[in-house]
């Protein structure tokens, strides 16, 4: 198990993993996101960002926003 | 001002956000290809898929597409990753358990469960794939079940397809599982719940994925009692123990189903394990008691 929890972290710190016909699509993502680094001050909500209402950082979690309809659902399917 | 499209697919409910209501149209078309590409991939239900004549070819390399090797990789990269906890050979296992047809005929049905023998012990392990001569094959008295990453793959990939081909801010959903990509200057609202109308508990999503893995959706009744999905590798039968459902959050929707279908499968183990990764996750046990793991959103918490 401690093994599977270090694979697991050494991913979950990475990021997504695309394998296949999806070379060019995982390029043009590196690419963009390179050139959309968010400044303190846009309110660009990406990881790692600095984002008031976030409520740790790194994760992509935050407290929800009142009076606010959700727009969509985790549930089970 | 964003827009929205649901459907039904997969027998679940799909939908796709976006920021740029222009973008609309173009959005869901790309997400319902992929749907039916990975369908034609990896679907058990369909006798021609992929992964149902590689079932049916037990024993030898089969053809398949590069789609299907790419799912098949992620599905093993699971595996390896939770170190076995989440198989994508459990595939007869889950016949044999009685999830042998779409999930709205089984859960109507008193199913017969499988009498042939225990299937043999499932083992991600032995699967051969051939990325030269594009082939998979799985060893004689296993299949595949691609069921835990197929379907939050295609969310993160038609999440992550849109946002950068078509510059717009998305969310996806498909069946529970969410993925999110591109700009956004308020973070998308989640509804988590156990199932679709009950009250739940709403998050606020800036990046990433979130999955919820349950026992309680999936499930049908056997002559020796009810059975799930959630099959937990090391026994071949339905995974036991003090979670019916779990929701985690992680940097993609693949690894967020990965972590809540482990912690389900992990049972007691499965809060140590979260907290471990840092995931934040919500844990529900069977009487209903709601357990939140790490950076969860606490109740009281709730941004002006």
């Amino acid at each position: 198990m401690a093994r599977a929890r270090r694979h697991f972290a050494a991913i979950a710190a990475g990021s997504l993993v695309l394998t296949g016909g999806l070379a060019a699509y995982t390029a043009t993502q590196t690419a963009t996101a390179a050139t959309t680094r968010p400044t303190p001050s846009d309110g660009t909500l990406v990881p790692g960002g600095n984002v008031a209402g976030r409520i740790a950082p790194g994760a992509g979690l935050t407290a929800p926003q009142k009076h606010t309809r959700p727009d969509a659902k985790s549930n089970a399917s | 001002m964003t827009a929205s499209a649901t459907w039904t697919d997969w027998s679940c409910q799909v939908r796709v956000t976006v920021t740029d209501a222009a973008m609309l149209d173009r959005a869901r078309h790309l997400v319902m290809d992929l749907m039916g590409d990975v369908e034609r991939a990896a679907s058990r239900f369909l006798e021609t898929s992929d992964v149902s004549r590689v079932n049916a070819g037990a024993g030898r390399l089969v053809p398949v597409s590069g789609r299907t090797t790419a799912l098949v990789d992620v599905a093993l990269d699971a595996a390896a990753r939770t170190e076995g906890l989440v198989d994508p050979t459990i595939g007869r296992h889950v016949i044999e358990a009685g999830y042998r047809d779409d999930i709205s005929l089984v859960r109507d049905q008193l199913v017969d469960i499988g009498d042939g023998g225990p299937p043999a012990r499932a083992d991600w392990r032995c699967v051969k794939v051939d990325h030269e001569l594009v082939r998979i094959g799985v060893p004689e008295g296993l299949s595949l079940d691609l069921g835990a990453t197929a379907k939050p793959w295609t969310a993160d990939t038609t999440a992550h397809t849109i946002a950068a081909f078509l510059g717009t801010g998305v969310l996806v959903e498909i069946g529970g599982d969410i993925a999110v990509a591109g700009r956004r200057t308020t973070p998308w609202q989640v509804l988590v719940s156990e199932r679709d109308g009950d009250p739940g508990e709403q998050v606020g999503l800036t990046a990433g994925g979130l999955a919820t893995s349950s026992t309680s959706a999936r499930k049908w009744h056997t002559q020796t009692g009810p059975a799930h999905h959630i099959i937990d590798p090391r026994t071949g039968a339905s995974a036991h123990g003090p979670w019916r459902t779990a929701t985690v959050w992680a940097r993609s929707a693949v690894d967020a189903n990965m972590a809540s279908t482990a912690a389900i499968i992990l049972g007691h183990e499965a809060e140590a394990f979260l907290h471990e990764l840092n995931l934040p996750s919500r844990l529900v046990d069977h009487r209903g008691a709601v357990h939140t793991v790490g950076a969860w959103p606490a109740l009281e918490q709730v941004a002006s």
